[in-house]
């Protein structure tokens, strides 16, 4: 076999991850809403019911509860379900099964009882599927203690963060921003699993650092590198894993760059970026230049037309802009 | 035998907290403490100096080897931080 | 309109040359602002203004030297009420007009509050400059990290040479000379002394500095400062001054440092209210003092406000130090150099790591019950060194 890097899209790449799942561990099957017949409302997992079969490639009702209750009974029962909700709206449905049972079993057992789920969900506004399909609930999962989130927005990540998912006794969510699906790249066919935890920067910079993940990063980069013809060297730093967060590597950065940009494509009231934001200034006051800076999306449900929807969250040049502000201020 | 350009990099630092002394004329074999009158707040200073400029950190129970500018360009040298 | 006049910059000081202006006439000050450099028998001294207003005049020309007390310029103090134009309208909400007078503090006068980053903060404590008057190029004009150190680049390259500002040696020896002669002339000083066991002291800094960063180690040195300051508090007998024939004692504890200066010569300027701050902002405030000392940038405040004295002989050189007290101070602490010694511990004899405190105390104003009990507070506070 080759070992030349070859094209592919982050979609491909989640669904060679699922296969690897399945072919390397028998207790490993993936379970949602048309991810068989239909092969996923994204087509992450085209091919897998003919390759699989039934058993192992599950179509659901349409009942988020109960399915993500059956993943969570699977896994304590010693499978390894991968269970897909079609959007992370959606998992609201599952609120209850994930917040009060997945995330507190393995603590009011006293560690007796694991559950090693894995949930996928896509996540994020720009495919014009309005309101009800598009928003960015990651921040809230990450509030929860006994789980873990994570948002891959490489290749790379989504290549690899699902088998390593599926190794920790912990239920992992996995975040897939639905911009991110037909996004291209190299991936090396040697390219297996990574770790989930810690952050990576993703271009290093000494004028400011743009702390982002998922279908951000794309926006942050091209930013960077915008920034870069005008003479500003912006680190860009990728999350992925939104909880635990990785404050060694944030604090590091910011100790190098003095200033920061927070960018999420989640609201800003109560978000994310406001807890990020809140520990860079616990911990790293006296090496700030300026007060850390926070670009969110619009404080409305995501609009179904275009050019609204494309304006309610962060893009390239409006996070150019702010970045530019931030190192040179008018 | 320490390169002339650590020297020179570590007298630019002496300057930088001792502005008072004209680094200069400093001998590389001269005790900072008892010769040059570096006290413990200065000698603090250089190390401070030393740990940003070049990157190396001298933890409080290695002072003993970097008392004079050759041993401490030897110090400095031997953990990469000057190049 | 008041007049400024040329201060006393020590009670050996009678009279002072303005080697330069800082603010013209018509320039706005404001209190604590450095207007003039003065040039004394120790040294040059920053000096600053003790009201608000306008600068109307300058009566003493650069070069010329004056007597304590001659006015210098005269300030017009007048019109402190007008507001600058530029001021930022308050926002007020309308529809609250019951809380309208409560709640609607006065204007800020302009540049009161310095916006200063605090990793500019932080560099400009470590570098020991007076981040006022750096140009700031952050949000709303707030000074940041490189707008300090390369204020600091400036300043270095403008200096050029290394003759200090202001600094002669021989001035220096006899100012010293003077205080001291006025010291044993009219202090009749009693002297005690405390070999202090610094094991747990030393460990803890051991251990503290050991997982410290090396930017945010410790001297022994701020721990004994600590201590004395604290030990004052109990002891407030011997912290203040001797004036007009009766002591006046002081409720702040500003610590006179004393840095001996390697052209020759002593300093002791003021590190104020030691007791209330923490072994870190005391370590700061003791690099800051160190660093302008040695290049005459100390304020001429910060030469009066002391009101007790310790010196300390780091960490090298004499057992003990019986200090001469400054005038009009009521004591000094000293500490010898911390080194081995033979202690007593439970019967038998130890090696312990010990500092010989000392007090020389004013017999004017306290007797020597009262530094005896200071140095055993002040031994008492080092050995629980992690409460300092």
């Amino acid at each position: 076999m080759s070992t030349a890097p070859r094209k592919t899209t982050y979609r491909e790449a989640a669904r060679e991850a699922i296969r690897e799942a399945m072919l390397r561990d028998p207790r490993v099957f993936l379970m949602g809403e048309d991810v068989g017949r239909y092969g996923g409302c994204y087509a992450v997992s085209k091919g897998l019911l003919q390759e699989f079969g039934e058993e192992r490639i599950r179509d659901t009702p349409l009942s988020e509860s109960a399915f993500v209750g059956a993943g969570i009974g699977a896994a304590l029962g010693g499978m390894r379900p991968i269970v897909e909700v079609m959007s992370v709206n959606f998992s609201l449905l599952a609120l209850d099964q994930i917040v009060n049972n997945a995330a507190t079993i393995p603590h009011m057992s006293g560690g007796q009882f694991a559950v090693p789920l894995v949930m996928r969900m896509p996540t994020g506004s720009g495919r014009q599927v309005a309101a009800q399909h598009s928003h960015s609930l990651e921040g809230w999962y990450a509030h929860i203690p006994g789980l873990k989130i994570v948002a891959p927005a490489t290749l790379e990540d989504v290549r690899g963060m699902l088998w390593t998912a599926l190794e920790d006794p912990n239920p992992v969510l996995i975040f897939e921003h639905v911009q991110l699906y037909n996004m291209e790249g190299e991936l090396s066919p040697a390219a297996g699993p990574v770790p989930i935890a810690g952050a990576a920067i993703r271009r290093p910079g000494r004028d400011l650092s743009i702390i982002t993940y998922g279908g951000s990063l794309p926006k942050c980069l091209a930013a960077a590198e915008a920034l870069a013809t005008d003479g500003i060297e912006a680190e860009v730093i990728d999350l992925r894993s939104l909880r635990p967060l990785d404050d060694a590597t944030i604090m590091a950065s910011v100790a190098r760059t003095r200033r920061v940009l927070i960018v999420d494509e989640g609201w800003r009231s109560g978000g994310l970026s406001a807890e990020i934001s809140a520990r860079i200034v616990e911990q790293a006051f006296y090496e700030l230049d300026a007060p850390p800076a926070r670009l969110c999306g619009v404080e409305v449900p995501i609009p179904y037309p275009k050019h609204l929807e494309d304006a309610s969250v962060p893009q390239a040049e409006s996070i150019r802009l702010a970045a530019r502000a931030l190192v040179r201020p008018a | 035998m320490s390169a002339p350009a650590s020297i020179d990099r570590l007298r630019k630092i002496l300057e930088a907290v001792a502005p008072d002394l004209d680094a200069s004329t400093i001998g590389v074999d001269q005790d900072l403490r008892n010769d040059i009158g570096l006290d413990s707040m200065d000698f603090l200073n250089f190390m401070i100096g030393i740990s940003k400029q070049l990157g190396v950190a001298i933890p409080e129970a290695d002072y003993g080897k970097v008392t004079t500018l050759a041993k401490c360009a030897l110090y400095v040298e031997q953990r990469g931080g000057i190049g | 309109m008041s007049d400024f006049c040329m201060p006393s910059l020590g009670a050996d000081m009678e009279k002072g040359t303005v080697v330069e202006w800082l603010k013209k006439p018509g320039d706005r000050i404001a209190k604590g602002d450095v207007v003039a450099v003065v040039e004394t028998q120790k040294g040059s001294f920053e000096v600053e203004v003790f009201e608000d207003g306008v600068l109307s005049e300058i009566v003493v020309a650069v070069g010329t030297e004056v007597p304590v007390g001659a006015v210098l310029a005269r300030i017009d103090s007048g019109e402190v009420a007008t507001v600058p134009a530029s001021a930022p309208p308050q926002a007020v909400m309308p529809s609250m007009p019951a809380f309208k007078p409560a709640v609607v503090p006065p204007p800020r006068p302009a540049g009161e509050r310095l916006r200063l980053s605090p990793a500019a903060a932080r560099r400009a404590a470590e570098l020991g400059v007076d981040p006022r008057g750096v140009v700031g190029s952050g949000q709303g004009g707030a000074i940041t990290l490189a707008d300090v150190e390369a204020a600091v680049a400036k300043t270095a390259r403008a200096a050029g040479g290394k003759t200090r500002r202001g600094f002669d040696p021989a001035a220096m020896r006899q100012a010293i000379a003077g205080a001291m002669a006025r010291s044993k002339r009219e202090i009749p000083h009693y002297y005690l002394g405390l070999p202090i066991d610094m094991d747990r002291a030393l460990k803890w800094l051991a251990a503290e500095n050991a997982r410290r960063d090396i930017e945010n180690r410790l001297l022994v040195g701020v721990l004994l400062l600590k201590a004395t300051a604290l030990a004052l508090k109990d002891v407030p007998e011997l912290n203040g001054f001797w004036i007009d024939g009766e002591p006046r004692l002081s409720s702040a504890v500003h610590v006179g440092w004393a840095i001996s200066l390697r052209g020759g010569g002593l300093m002791a300027p003021a590190i104020h209210d030691a007791d209330g701050k923490t072994v870190d902002q005391l370590m700061a405030a003791l690099r800051d003092l160190v660093v302008r000392a040695r290049t005459a940038r100390l304020r001429g405040s910060e030469m009066t406000d002391p009101t007790v004295t310790i010196t300390s002989l780091g960490e090298r050189g004499a057992e003990r130090v019986y200090g001469v007290i400054y005038p009009p101070q009521l004591a000094i602490v000293g500490f010898g150099a911390v080194r081995p010694a033979p202690a007593v511990l439970d019967g038998a004899v130890a090696v312990r790591p010990t500092v010989y405190a000392t007090v020389s105390g004013d017999h004017r104003a306290s007797d020597g019950v009262s530094g005896s009990r200071l140095l055993v507070a002040i031994d008492s506070r080092l050995q629980a060194p992690e409460a300092l």
